[in-house]
């Protein structure tokens, strides 16, 4: 499904190349669940937002199901990022200014869904995650948690390939982590391919695969 | 999909209430002055497009060539008229035209009318529709008077006023033939009521005489003919004529034709007039217009800044850039939207105010085409520029970028912001200086020596019988001791325009000499009503039976120019009449904005049509009441109607106090709207920087240190912006005050003013948000982050 080969990423300081990622080499299969973990600034984000195509790779090929992402414009990119993707973040990122019903419509509404299909896919998504109560209410009314489970349930609204996830409980207790991450497993246990990056070791014990980075170096694959 | 950005574009605007509040009204405001100032510009050069033959109808003016300078008469000898018709091909019809103030009167009601003597063609050359009465023949008869549809009201009331009979002046009686549509506010010829011009020959004119050039001649071309041409032709047979007239073979005066399309906005020479009025307003409309939309855009790339990270993750959940760009239009064009609605409602709400300050009675239309393009034309603009930049600028960002916490997405575009501001404040800078240099000119016009005293003089607008009894009158005003001096001439002080013509003689004339020596009849007292300073001899006395006779006053310029050593009794010669000089008065300004000295000859005349009387500034309503009583004991029936000459001289200058109000009120909202600009700008800088002020005030940081960190960089900008725009205003102002002829002293002092204004200005607006940040609890500030 991901083929990296050679992925560097460094950030120009001052007339030097700083490295954040160096000659990274992965293949991903469908329906694995991987666990991306390392120190902090390791470089785990930045491997996931060149995954998810939310940032561009200095250096190496990406193919993402065949196509090479290094070499798409930024339209196909979009098309292929918003056909097969969802991204979930530590802090959240919902709209503030929307409702929780508006915060899960909206992918759908850059997809161009119909109306009556749109509004169908968001009941049935509020269903499943059991968010029904919280529709109406703005992502300030509502904990960390909860948030977080809308986060999730945006990302998985469009039924995506593949799920990327960074730090995805960072900013929970551990009881809401512990749910998410049962909600993770069972995603993937329903073919969902998982990318989590994270650095407890709780976390990545509902993985399979764990790749472990250091400065930037992919240090294990296990 | 629309409705989605609708919808967010109301929350996200609903959430920052301040700023856009901020934004709405800025906008408003500067859209509301500029519909106003449009309005104001679209009635002025709607002027006279009623006529029908607004396009073929022109003046004739008389170019006089004198020794003094040259003089455009825009009247004409009686029977030019009438030659013009029969002897220039392109010369369908003429009309010529007296306009009088008179004394009209039925039944229990009197009053003062504009009342416009005119020959019947008035009727078909100019479109002044009749609602009774037939066009081809309400003028034929001598003695016929027409009236507007509201003076035929006020005297007649619900009757029918046709036929029935009008006194005009206590003497005359007209009778009533026809009745006009009012006559609509944009049109330059006015009146209450049209009387035919034959009825001078009724007493006692001769309109085949070439006498006195009193009328004003208008006349109507053919279709085929361009003015230009006719303008020539009508100077070729003038000059032709003039130099027969005067047995010379040619003559240096010259005739042109002043067409109607330009009789209200140009002056006769053609270079001015309300034009500059005009083009001066559309500009401040526009730099008005200019600031709020850069205002505008200004706060919205300001806003959409703080929410790159909203962007960021629509973008995440799929968003493509030019989906992002049309939420951010949405929403720009939505605010830009509801600002016109409410300027729209500011301007009919301030349009009494306006015409108040304009001395217009303008009323909206909307829906005029005109209007329409105007508005759409400033929504499209104003919310294309607010959307698109922050659309191309923040749509573009890779959304990794954006949502890194640490970024600081408040910075994207600070520069572009930065310009912008600096643009505004140079422009409302230099509308400032403008208006304050206007203001400084008007004050010195107004407050000009002109070499007579305009004080405390009075003067009554209608003579009626009063003129006969003219002596007994001043004696019965002298009686008060509230009455100092009484005086009477011909004309005013303020403009003493006729003239002698080449018709003066003294002994040893320099023969090439074509001076053109003003003159005004003057009755005893004129040097001690206005002030004259006698500078040799004496002024006509009446310890001199003499003077009256013989005599004649003179000013300086007129001895000087004539070359009159040692004037006093000297021989003065004017239509064969052989005078004295016996005094001569210095020199005073013959019109109020012409700086040059004019020669001047005062003629005695026991009486003329006005009476000047210079009262005691100590007890001003009871000497008006004596004056009162004694034109009623001489004159039951007529109106009393008095006048100020200062105050009729600061009338002359209405239209300027008109521009320089409603100039410097546009120039004081442009800083408004550029202050409102600036306030949101610096709350926003204030809540980018907020975890800044925190570290820095839990580092001990003082309030003063805090406050001077987040204004000096808008400090900085209003005093580049005055830099930039100094030279500017300062080219302007030269420029225009070059076009007077006294010119007001503009120092450096008003660029210091103007600077100072801004800053404060711009202080005030920056200091709340600067001494609230620096007071917020560090711990506050610091929590969100
Ligand atoms: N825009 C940037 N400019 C410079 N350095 C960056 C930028 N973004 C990330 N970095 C650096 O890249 C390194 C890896 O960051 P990140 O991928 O966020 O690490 P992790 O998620 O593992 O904590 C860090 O040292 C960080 O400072
Ligand atoms: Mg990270």
């Amino acid at each position: 499904m991901i083929e990296l080969r050679n992925i560097a990423k460094y950030y120009r300081t001052g007339s030097v190349n700083t490295y954040v990622l160096r000659r990274i080499t992965l293949d991903i299969r469908e329906g694995e669940f991987i666990s991306i973990m390392g120190p902090s600034g390791a470089g785990k984000s930045t491997l996931l937002n060149i995954v998810g195509m939310l940032d561009d790779a200095s250096e190496g090929e990406y193919s993402f199901l065949g196509e090479p992402v290094h070499q798409l414009n930024e339209k196909k990119r979009a098309s292929l990022y918003k056909e097969h993707m969802g991204f979930i973040f530590q802090s959240y990122h919902l709209i503030d200014e929307l409702t929780v019903y508006e915060n899960l419509e909206t992918p759908l509404l850059y997809k161009k869904i119909k109306g009556s299909q749109r509004k169908s896919m968001v009941c049935d998504t509020l269903d499943r995650f059991q968010i029904v109560g919280k529709k109406d209410l703005f992502p300030n009314q509502l904990s960390g948690g909860q948030q977080q489970l809308v986060g999730v349930a945006r990302a998985l609204i469009a039924n995506p390939k593949l799920l990327l996830a960074d730090e995805p409980t960072g900013n929970l207790h551990s009881a809401q982590g512990k749910e998410i991450m049962d909600l993770f497993k069972k995603l993937n246990e329903e073919g969902t391919t998982i990318i989590q990056a994270t650095h407890s070791e709780t976390n990545s014990a509902y993985s399979r695969r764990i790749i472990r980075l250091h400065d930037g170096w992919l240090e294990s694959d296990e | 999909m629309l409705a989605h950005y609708v919808r967010s574009a109301l929350r996200s605007v609903a959430r920052q209430k301040g700023y856009t509040a901020i934004n709405i009204i800025g906008l408003a405001v500067g859209m509301s002055v500029s519909i106003l100032i449009f309005q104001w510009v679209l009635h002025e050069i709607s002027y006279d497009t009623d006529h029908a033959n607004y396009n073929r109808t022109a003046l004739v003016v008389w170019a006089r060539q004198l020794d003094t300078g040259q003089q455009l008469v825009p009247t004409q000898q009686s029977p030019l008229g009438p030659l013009l018709k029969n002897n220039i091909p392109g010369i369908e019809e003429y009309v010529r035209l007296q306009e009088e103030v008179l004394t009209l009167a039925h039944a229990d009601e009197s009053s003062s009318e504009a009342v416009t003597l005119a020959d019947p063609s008035i009727l078909s050359v100019f479109s002044y529709p009749l609602v009774r009465g037939n066009p081809a023949s309400v003028l034929t008869e001598p003695w016929s008077i027409v009236l507007t549809e509201t003076t035929a009201r006020k005297y007649f009331g619900d009757e029918d006023p046709i036929g029935q009979s009008v006194t005009v002046e206590g003497q005359f009686s007209c009778q009533v033939t026809g009745i006009l549509r009012d006559i609509p506010a944009n049109t330059s010829l006015r009146f209450d009521a049209l009387v035919p011009l034959q009825v001078l020959e009724e007493i006692g004119a001769d309109l085949d005489r070439w006498a006195g050039a009193d009328y004003t001649t208008w006349v109507l071309l053919s279709e085929t003919v361009s003015c230009g041409d006719a303008s020539a032709a009508v100077d070729r047979y003038c000059r032709q004529l003039l130099a027969e007239q005067r047995g010379q073979e040619e003559v240096s005066d010259s005739f042109f034709l002043h067409p109607l399309s330009r009789y209200h906005l140009y002056s006769l020479a053609g270079d001015s007039g309300r034009i500059t009025y005009v083009y001066a307003l559309s500009v401040a409309a526009i730099v008005i217009l200019a600031i709020a939309c850069l205002n505008f855009v200004n706060l919205s790339t300001a806003r959409s800044a703080t929410r790159t990270r909203e962007i960021g993750v629509r973008k995440v959940v799929g968003a493509h850039r030019t989906q992002i760009a049309r939420q951010l239009l949405t929403e720009s064009l939505l605010m830009s939207v509801v600002s016109l609605a409410l300027a729209l409602t500011i301007a009919e709400l301030v349009l009494p105010l306006f015409n108040e300050l304009s001395g217009k009675e303008l009323s909206f239309h909307f829906f005029s085409a005109e209007f329409v393009a105007l508005a759409l034309g400033v929504i499209v603009i104003t919310g294309v520029l607010a959307g698109f930049y922050p659309a191309l600028v923040v749509s573009s960002l890779r959304p990794a970028a954006i949502l890194r916490s640490r970024s600081d997405p408040g910075r994207s575009g600070l520069n572009f912001r930065r310009v912008l501001t600096l643009v505004q404040f140079g422009l409302s800078g230099i509308l400032i200086t403008a208006s304050v240099v206007i203001y400084y000119q008007l004050d010195y016009m107004r407050n000009t020596d002109l070499g007579y005293v305009r004080e405390n003089v009075v003067f009554l607008r209608h003579m009626g019988g009063v003129q006969s009894h003219y002596a007994a009158f001043k004696d019965k005003l002298l009686e008060s001791p509230g009455v100092l001096d009484v005086t009477s001439s011909a004309q005013l002080i303020t403009h003493i325009n006729s003239t002698i013509g080449p018709n003066w003689d003294i002994d040893g004339k320099d023969s090439d000499l074509n001076l053109e020596i003003h003159f005004d009849w003057v009755s005893f007292d004129y040097d001690r009503v206005f002030g004259l300073e006698v500078s040799e001899g004496r002024f006509y006395s009446q310890a001199f039976p003499s003077d009256t006779i013989d005599g004649i006053v003179l000013n300086q310029s007129a001895v000087d120019m004539m070359g009159i050593d040692d004037p006093i009794g000297k021989r003065f010669t004017y239509w064969g009449r052989d005078r004295r000089i016996i005094g001569v008065v210095k020199d005073f300004h013959l019109e109020p904005l012409d700086e040059s000295l004019k020669p001047l000859a005062l003629i005695y005349r026991e009486s003329g049509d006005r009476v000047f009387i210079r009262i005691s500034a100590d007890d001003i309503p009871s000497a008006l009441a004596h004056i009162e009583s004694v034109h009623a004991e001489f004159q039951p029936e007529g109106v009393f109607s008095y006048g100020f000459l200062d105050d009729a001289y600061q009338y002359e200058f209405r239209s300027e106090s008109r521009m320089g109000r409603i100039a410097a009120s546009a120039a004081v909202l442009a800083l408004f709207v550029a202050c409102l600009g600036m306030l949101g700008l610096a709350s926003y800088s204030a809540e980018r920087r907020t975890k800044e002020i925190g570290i820095r005030r839990v580092h001990g940081a003082p309030t003063g240190a805090i406050v001077w960190l987040l204004s000096r960089e808008f400090l900085l900008l209003v005093g580049v912006s005055c830099a930039i725009g100094y030279p500017i205003a300062y080219l302007w102002a030269r420029n225009w005050l070059d076009g007077f002829a006294y010119r007001a002293d503009t120092g450096p002092l008003i660029f210091v003013f103007v600077a100072t204004v801004s800053l404060v200005a711009a202080l005030v607006s920056v200091g709340y948000q600067a001494i609230k940040a620096a007071h917020t609890n560090p711990v506050e500030a610091l929590k969100y982050e």
